[in-house]
Protein backbone atom coordinates (compact mmCIF):
# COMPACT_ATOMS: atom_id res chain seq x y z
CA UNK A 1 0.00 0.00 0.00
CA UNK A 2 3.25 2.55 0.27
CA UNK A 3 3.68 2.55 -3.08
CA UNK A 4 4.59 6.65 -2.54
CA UNK A 5 7.17 6.02 -0.08
CA UNK A 6 9.72 4.38 -2.66
CA UNK A 7 13.15 6.45 -1.72
CA UNK A 8 13.76 7.70 -5.51
CA UNK A 9 16.12 10.25 -4.57
CA UNK A 10 18.14 7.67 -2.41
CA UNK A 11 18.16 5.52 -5.60
CA UNK A 12 19.31 8.27 -8.10
CA UNK A 13 21.84 10.40 -5.39
CA UNK A 14 25.62 9.48 -4.90
CA UNK A 15 26.08 8.62 -1.50
CA UNK A 16 28.20 11.50 -1.60
CA UNK A 17 24.77 13.86 -1.91
CA UNK A 18 22.91 12.06 0.85
CA UNK A 19 25.95 12.76 2.99
CA UNK A 20 26.39 16.10 2.57
CA UNK A 21 22.72 16.26 3.80
CA UNK A 22 21.96 14.23 5.80
CA UNK A 23 25.87 15.43 7.69
CA UNK A 24 25.11 19.20 6.73
CA UNK A 25 26.61 21.49 9.47
CA UNK A 26 23.46 23.97 8.32
CA UNK A 27 21.17 21.99 9.72
CA UNK A 28 20.39 22.97 12.99
CA UNK A 29 18.17 21.07 15.14
CA UNK A 30 20.04 19.88 18.54
CA UNK A 31 19.29 17.24 20.47
CA UNK A 32 20.22 17.57 24.29
CA UNK A 33 23.13 14.48 23.73
CA UNK A 34 25.77 16.27 21.47
CA UNK A 35 27.59 14.19 19.28
CA UNK A 36 30.80 15.00 17.18
CA UNK A 37 30.16 14.90 13.35
CA UNK A 38 33.12 14.54 10.90
CA UNK A 39 33.79 17.53 9.00
CA UNK A 40 31.51 17.25 5.81
CA UNK A 41 34.28 18.60 3.75
CA UNK A 42 37.10 16.70 4.43
CA UNK A 43 34.77 13.45 4.61
CA UNK A 44 33.33 14.32 1.12
CA UNK A 45 36.38 14.74 -0.24
CA UNK A 46 36.98 11.36 0.87
CA UNK A 47 33.92 9.92 -0.22
CA UNK A 48 33.81 11.37 -3.75
CA UNK A 49 37.03 9.67 -4.32
CA UNK A 50 35.77 6.21 -3.23
CA UNK A 51 31.80 6.65 -4.51
CA UNK A 52 30.33 8.08 -6.90
CA UNK A 53 26.82 6.60 -7.22
CA UNK A 54 24.36 4.25 -5.87
CA UNK A 55 25.52 1.92 -8.39
CA UNK A 56 29.00 1.74 -6.75
CA UNK A 57 26.89 1.61 -3.25
CA UNK A 58 25.34 -1.68 -3.96
CA UNK A 59 28.26 -3.11 -4.40
CA UNK A 60 29.75 -2.68 -0.96
CA UNK A 61 26.73 -3.95 0.21
CA UNK A 62 24.62 -0.95 1.05
CA UNK A 63 21.83 -2.08 -1.18
CA UNK A 64 19.50 -2.45 2.20
CA UNK A 65 16.84 -0.47 0.44
CA UNK A 66 16.11 -3.44 -2.41
CA UNK A 67 15.23 -5.52 -0.09
CA UNK A 68 13.28 -3.58 2.17
CA UNK A 69 9.64 -4.12 2.70
CA UNK A 70 8.14 -0.66 2.24
CA UNK A 71 10.58 0.18 -0.50
CA UNK A 72 9.93 -2.64 -3.02
CA UNK A 73 8.81 -6.16 -3.34
CA UNK A 74 12.21 -7.62 -4.75
CA UNK A 75 12.75 -9.55 -1.53
CA UNK A 76 16.49 -10.65 -1.33
CA UNK A 77 18.11 -13.06 1.09
CA UNK A 78 20.10 -10.40 3.92
CA UNK A 79 23.96 -11.12 3.39
CA UNK A 80 25.42 -12.51 6.16
CA UNK A 81 27.35 -9.01 8.30
CA UNK A 82 30.47 -9.96 8.69
CA UNK A 83 30.50 -11.59 4.73
CA UNK A 84 29.48 -8.24 3.73
CA UNK A 85 31.61 -6.26 5.91
CA UNK A 86 34.63 -7.59 4.13
CA UNK A 87 33.28 -7.00 0.89
CA UNK A 88 33.19 -3.32 1.44
CA UNK A 89 36.52 -3.09 3.00
CA UNK A 90 38.04 -5.57 -0.24
CA UNK A 91 36.27 -3.26 -2.56
CA UNK A 92 37.73 -0.04 -0.49
CA UNK A 93 41.08 -1.56 -0.66
CA UNK A 94 40.92 -2.10 -4.37
CA UNK A 95 39.47 1.73 -4.53
CA UNK A 96 41.94 2.76 -2.63
CA UNK A 97 44.98 1.43 -5.05
CA UNK A 98 43.12 2.20 -7.86
CA UNK A 99 43.31 5.93 -6.74
CA UNK A 100 46.78 7.70 -6.86
CA UNK A 101 46.94 7.06 -10.60
CA UNK A 102 47.14 10.32 -12.38
CA UNK A 103 45.11 10.62 -15.14
CA UNK A 104 47.23 11.48 -18.96
CA UNK A 105 45.48 15.34 -19.16
CA UNK A 106 47.20 15.94 -15.79
CA UNK A 107 51.39 15.12 -16.75
CA UNK A 108 51.31 18.45 -18.28
CA UNK A 109 52.57 19.86 -15.08
CA UNK A 110 53.70 23.82 -14.84
CA UNK A 111 57.70 23.91 -14.70
CA UNK A 112 58.02 27.21 -12.73
CA UNK A 113 59.07 26.60 -8.81
CA UNK B 1 27.23 1.07 28.23
CA UNK B 2 23.60 0.03 27.60
CA UNK B 3 22.35 3.55 28.19
CA UNK B 4 19.68 4.12 25.38
CA UNK B 5 18.43 7.55 23.58
CA UNK B 6 15.60 8.47 21.27
CA UNK B 7 17.31 9.44 17.82
CA UNK B 8 15.10 11.91 15.86
CA UNK B 9 14.18 11.73 12.04
CA UNK B 10 12.14 14.32 12.06
CA UNK B 11 8.67 16.41 12.81
CA UNK B 12 5.68 15.94 10.98
CA UNK B 13 2.04 16.58 11.38
CA UNK B 14 0.61 14.31 13.45
CA UNK B 15 -2.77 13.71 11.05
CA UNK B 16 -2.11 11.59 8.03
CA UNK B 17 0.74 9.27 9.37
CA UNK B 18 -0.16 5.70 8.76
CA UNK B 19 2.18 2.60 10.48
CA UNK B 20 5.93 3.29 8.89
CA UNK B 21 7.68 0.44 7.26
CA UNK B 22 11.14 1.58 8.09
CA UNK B 23 13.73 0.98 10.50
CA UNK B 24 16.27 2.59 12.83
CA UNK B 25 19.66 3.88 11.53
CA UNK B 26 20.90 0.52 12.75
CA UNK B 27 18.35 -1.31 10.32
CA UNK B 28 16.82 -3.52 13.07
CA UNK B 29 14.90 -1.15 15.71
CA UNK B 30 11.52 -0.24 14.96
CA UNK B 31 10.51 3.67 14.09
CA UNK B 32 8.65 4.97 16.46
CA UNK B 33 5.51 7.80 16.23
CA UNK B 34 5.06 9.87 19.10
CA UNK B 35 2.55 12.87 19.02
CA UNK B 36 2.69 15.83 21.08
CA UNK B 37 -0.40 17.97 20.23
CA UNK B 38 -0.96 18.57 16.25
CA UNK B 39 2.20 17.44 15.62
CA UNK B 40 4.31 14.20 15.44
CA UNK B 41 8.31 12.97 16.23
CA UNK B 42 9.39 10.07 13.94
CA UNK B 43 11.88 8.17 16.59
CA UNK B 44 13.70 5.50 16.98
CA UNK B 45 15.97 4.16 20.14
CA UNK B 46 19.60 3.67 19.63
CA UNK B 47 22.52 2.93 22.07
CA UNK B 48 23.83 6.41 23.37
CA UNK B 49 27.37 4.83 22.95
CA UNK B 50 26.94 4.36 18.96
CA UNK B 51 27.10 8.24 18.77
CA UNK B 52 28.92 9.34 21.89
CA UNK B 53 32.06 9.29 23.02
CA UNK B 54 35.87 8.70 21.44
CA UNK B 55 35.18 5.21 19.72
CA UNK B 56 32.36 6.79 18.24
CA UNK B 57 33.25 9.28 17.04
CA UNK B 58 36.39 7.53 15.58
CA UNK B 59 34.10 4.96 13.90
CA UNK B 60 31.72 7.83 12.55
CA UNK B 61 34.42 8.56 9.90
CA UNK B 62 34.31 4.67 8.71
CA UNK B 63 32.27 5.41 5.83
CA UNK B 64 31.17 1.46 6.21
CA UNK B 65 29.36 2.50 8.99
CA UNK B 66 28.15 5.91 8.37
CA UNK B 67 27.41 5.16 4.77
CA UNK B 68 24.00 2.74 5.34
CA UNK B 69 23.18 4.81 8.38
CA UNK B 70 22.98 7.72 6.45
CA UNK B 71 21.07 6.33 4.16
CA UNK B 72 18.82 4.60 6.39
CA UNK B 73 17.96 8.21 7.89
CA UNK B 74 17.40 9.65 4.67
CA UNK B 75 15.09 7.28 3.53
CA UNK B 76 13.18 7.58 7.42
CA UNK B 77 12.63 10.88 5.96
CA UNK B 78 11.91 10.35 2.25
CA UNK B 79 9.00 7.53 3.65
CA UNK B 80 7.41 9.92 5.81
CA UNK B 81 7.72 12.95 3.24
CA UNK B 82 5.05 11.04 0.90
CA UNK B 83 2.38 11.39 3.63
CA UNK B 84 2.84 15.31 4.34
CA UNK B 85 5.33 18.12 4.91
CA UNK B 86 7.93 17.10 7.18
CA UNK B 87 10.98 19.11 8.91
CA UNK B 88 13.96 16.82 8.83
CA UNK B 89 16.54 16.45 11.70
CA UNK B 90 20.09 15.90 10.60
CA UNK B 91 21.87 12.99 11.49
CA UNK B 92 22.63 11.67 14.86
CA UNK B 93 19.98 14.12 16.54
CA UNK B 94 19.41 12.28 20.11
CA UNK B 95 17.36 13.14 22.92
CA UNK B 96 17.58 11.71 26.53
CA UNK B 97 14.25 11.57 26.99
CA UNK B 98 11.09 12.07 25.57
CA UNK B 99 10.69 14.91 27.92
CA UNK B 100 13.96 16.53 26.82
CA UNK B 101 11.93 16.10 22.86
CA UNK B 102 9.10 17.64 24.30
CA UNK B 103 10.33 20.68 25.76
CA UNK B 104 11.71 21.44 22.43
CA UNK B 105 8.56 20.64 20.93
CA UNK B 106 6.50 23.12 23.03
CA UNK B 107 9.46 25.65 23.09
CA UNK B 108 9.47 26.26 19.14
CA UNK B 109 6.02 24.58 18.65
CA UNK B 110 5.39 28.19 16.15
CA UNK B 111 8.04 27.38 14.31
CA UNK B 112 8.01 23.99 13.37
CA UNK B 113 4.31 24.37 12.57
CA UNK B 114 4.95 27.40 10.40
CA UNK B 115 8.05 25.75 9.08
CA UNK B 116 5.59 23.21 7.99
CA UNK B 117 2.96 24.80 6.49
CA UNK B 118 5.94 26.30 4.48
CA UNK B 119 6.94 23.91 2.91
CA UNK B 120 3.56 21.69 2.07
CA UNK B 121 3.45 20.51 -1.30
CA UNK B 122 7.00 21.69 -1.78
CA UNK B 123 10.18 19.73 -2.03
CA UNK B 124 13.99 20.43 -1.84
CA UNK B 125 16.25 19.95 -5.12
CA UNK B 126 19.75 20.28 -5.77
CA UNK B 127 21.41 21.72 -8.61
CA UNK B 128 25.69 21.68 -8.90
CA UNK B 129 27.48 22.91 -11.49
CA UNK B 130 30.33 21.10 -12.75
CA UNK B 131 33.25 21.81 -14.94
CA UNK B 132 35.14 20.13 -17.07
CA UNK B 133 38.62 22.27 -17.67
CA UNK B 134 40.15 20.48 -20.13
CA UNK B 135 36.97 21.10 -21.93
CA UNK B 136 36.01 24.53 -21.38
CA UNK B 137 39.72 26.12 -21.67
CA UNK B 138 39.90 25.02 -25.41
CA UNK B 139 36.68 26.51 -26.53
CA UNK B 140 37.42 29.67 -24.27
CA UNK B 141 41.16 29.53 -25.79
CA UNK B 142 39.47 29.65 -29.19
CA UNK B 143 36.84 32.74 -28.42
CA UNK B 144 40.06 34.59 -27.12
CA UNK B 145 42.15 34.19 -30.45
CA UNK B 146 39.26 35.12 -32.60
CA UNK B 147 38.67 37.90 -30.01
CA UNK B 148 42.17 39.77 -30.62
CA UNK B 149 45.14 38.21 -31.07
CA UNK B 150 47.03 41.47 -31.01
CA UNK B 151 49.76 43.31 -32.58
CA UNK B 152 48.63 43.65 -35.80
CA UNK B 153 48.22 39.75 -36.46
CA UNK B 154 44.68 39.58 -36.33
CA UNK B 155 44.29 38.94 -40.02
CA UNK B 156 47.05 36.55 -40.73
CA UNK B 157 46.22 33.07 -41.20
CA UNK B 158 48.60 31.44 -37.77
CA UNK B 159 49.65 28.78 -40.16
CA UNK B 160 51.78 30.96 -42.24
CA UNK B 161 53.72 32.14 -38.71
CA UNK B 162 56.96 31.01 -37.59
CA UNK B 163 56.44 27.90 -35.30
CA UNK B 164 57.89 29.90 -32.44
CA UNK B 165 55.53 32.61 -33.12
CA UNK B 166 52.43 30.19 -32.86
CA UNK B 167 53.61 28.74 -30.11
CA UNK B 168 53.76 32.09 -28.09
CA UNK B 169 50.28 32.94 -29.55
CA UNK B 170 48.82 29.25 -28.47
CA UNK B 171 50.23 30.46 -24.96
CA UNK B 172 48.84 33.56 -24.87
CA UNK B 173 45.54 32.14 -25.78
CA UNK B 174 45.70 29.92 -23.03
CA UNK B 175 46.57 32.56 -20.17
CA UNK B 176 43.62 34.46 -21.67
CA UNK B 177 41.02 31.63 -21.59
CA UNK B 178 42.66 30.72 -18.08
CA UNK B 179 41.90 34.73 -17.13
CA UNK B 180 38.57 34.65 -18.62
CA UNK B 181 37.33 31.48 -17.18
CA UNK B 182 36.21 32.52 -13.70
CA UNK B 183 34.03 35.20 -15.02
CA UNK B 184 32.64 33.15 -17.68
CA UNK B 185 31.87 30.98 -15.22
CA UNK B 186 30.32 33.58 -12.80
CA UNK B 187 28.13 35.20 -15.07
CA UNK B 188 26.89 31.77 -16.72
CA UNK B 189 26.09 30.25 -13.41
CA UNK B 190 24.39 33.38 -12.14
CA UNK B 191 22.38 33.70 -15.23
CA UNK B 192 20.93 30.22 -14.31
CA UNK B 193 20.06 30.25 -10.97
CA UNK B 194 18.28 33.33 -11.79
CA UNK B 195 15.98 31.64 -13.97
CA UNK B 196 15.86 29.16 -11.62
CA UNK B 197 14.67 31.07 -8.79
CA UNK B 198 11.90 32.14 -11.21
CA UNK B 199 9.96 28.16 -10.39
CA UNK B 200 11.15 28.40 -6.78
CA UNK B 201 9.81 29.79 -3.07
CA UNK B 202 13.47 29.11 -2.04
CA UNK B 203 16.42 29.23 -2.44
CA UNK B 204 20.25 28.63 -0.78
CA UNK B 205 23.96 28.92 -2.49
CA UNK B 206 25.59 25.93 -0.60
CA UNK B 207 29.16 25.96 -0.36
CA UNK B 208 30.78 24.22 -3.31
CA UNK B 209 33.09 21.56 -1.97
CA UNK B 210 34.97 19.45 -3.86
CA UNK B 211 35.69 18.32 -6.56
CA UNK B 212 33.89 16.22 -8.87
CA UNK B 213 34.58 13.09 -10.67
CA UNK B 214 38.20 12.61 -12.36
CA UNK B 215 38.65 15.97 -14.57
CA UNK B 216 35.80 17.63 -13.04
CA UNK B 217 35.07 20.08 -10.72
CA UNK B 218 31.62 21.23 -8.73
CA UNK B 219 31.76 25.00 -9.20
CA UNK B 220 28.52 26.00 -7.99
CA UNK B 221 26.16 24.10 -5.47
CA UNK B 222 22.69 25.44 -4.81
CA UNK B 223 19.44 24.19 -3.04
CA UNK B 224 15.89 24.97 -4.58
CA UNK B 225 12.87 25.02 -2.39
CA UNK B 226 10.29 24.20 -5.47
CA UNK B 227 6.76 24.08 -5.65
CA UNK B 228 5.77 19.65 -6.81
CA UNK B 229 3.66 21.60 -9.60
CA UNK B 230 6.50 23.42 -11.21
CA UNK B 231 8.37 20.34 -10.87
CA UNK B 232 8.47 19.10 -14.04
CA UNK B 233 9.58 22.89 -15.61
CA UNK B 234 12.18 23.40 -13.00
CA UNK B 235 13.89 19.94 -13.74
CA UNK B 236 13.36 20.64 -17.51
CA UNK B 237 14.89 23.88 -17.22
CA UNK B 238 17.82 22.43 -15.06
CA UNK B 239 18.44 19.49 -18.17
CA UNK B 240 18.37 22.61 -21.09
CA UNK B 241 20.62 24.43 -19.44
CA UNK B 242 22.93 21.65 -19.23
CA UNK B 243 22.85 20.27 -22.51
CA UNK B 244 22.84 23.71 -24.15
CA UNK B 245 26.35 24.30 -22.06
CA UNK B 246 27.75 20.72 -22.17
CA UNK B 247 29.89 21.53 -25.13
CA UNK B 248 31.19 24.15 -23.19
CA UNK B 249 32.67 22.16 -20.46
CA UNK B 250 29.72 23.23 -17.98
CA UNK B 251 26.90 20.75 -17.13
CA UNK B 252 24.32 20.82 -14.25
CA UNK B 253 23.36 17.38 -11.82
CA UNK B 254 20.10 17.71 -10.42
CA UNK B 255 19.23 15.21 -7.08
CA UNK B 256 15.96 15.20 -5.79
CA UNK B 257 13.62 15.81 -4.75
CA UNK B 258 15.21 15.84 -1.08
CA UNK B 259 13.45 16.40 2.29
CA UNK B 260 13.42 20.13 2.71
CA UNK B 261 17.33 20.18 4.76
CA UNK B 262 18.40 23.70 3.57
CA UNK B 263 15.50 25.45 4.28
CA UNK B 264 14.61 24.95 7.91
CA UNK B 265 14.61 26.87 10.84
CA UNK B 266 16.71 27.46 13.97
CA UNK B 267 15.73 25.53 16.65
CA UNK B 268 18.60 25.64 18.60
CA UNK B 269 18.09 29.10 20.63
Amino acid sequence: MNTRGVPHTLQTSSLADVLERVLDKGIILAGDIKINLVDIELLSLQIRLVICSVDKAREMGMDWWVSHPAFGNRGRAELPAAAALSRIEERLTQLESMQPKVPPEIKEVSVCG
Amino acid sequence: MSETAFYLFCFARSGPLPELGGTGVDGQSPLLVRTFADLAAVLSTVYVADFSGPVAEARMKDLSWLGPRACRHEAVIEEVMAYGPVLPARFGTLFSSLESLETLLVKHHRAISQFLDDVTGREEWGVKGVLNRAKALPELESRCQTGGAGLGEANIDPSSLPRGTRYLQGRRARAAAEKALPQWLQATCAGIAEDLRGYASGFIVRKALAKGASGSEVVSDWAFLVPRGVRVDFCGRVKRASAELADQGLTFELTGPWPPYHFMPSLTS
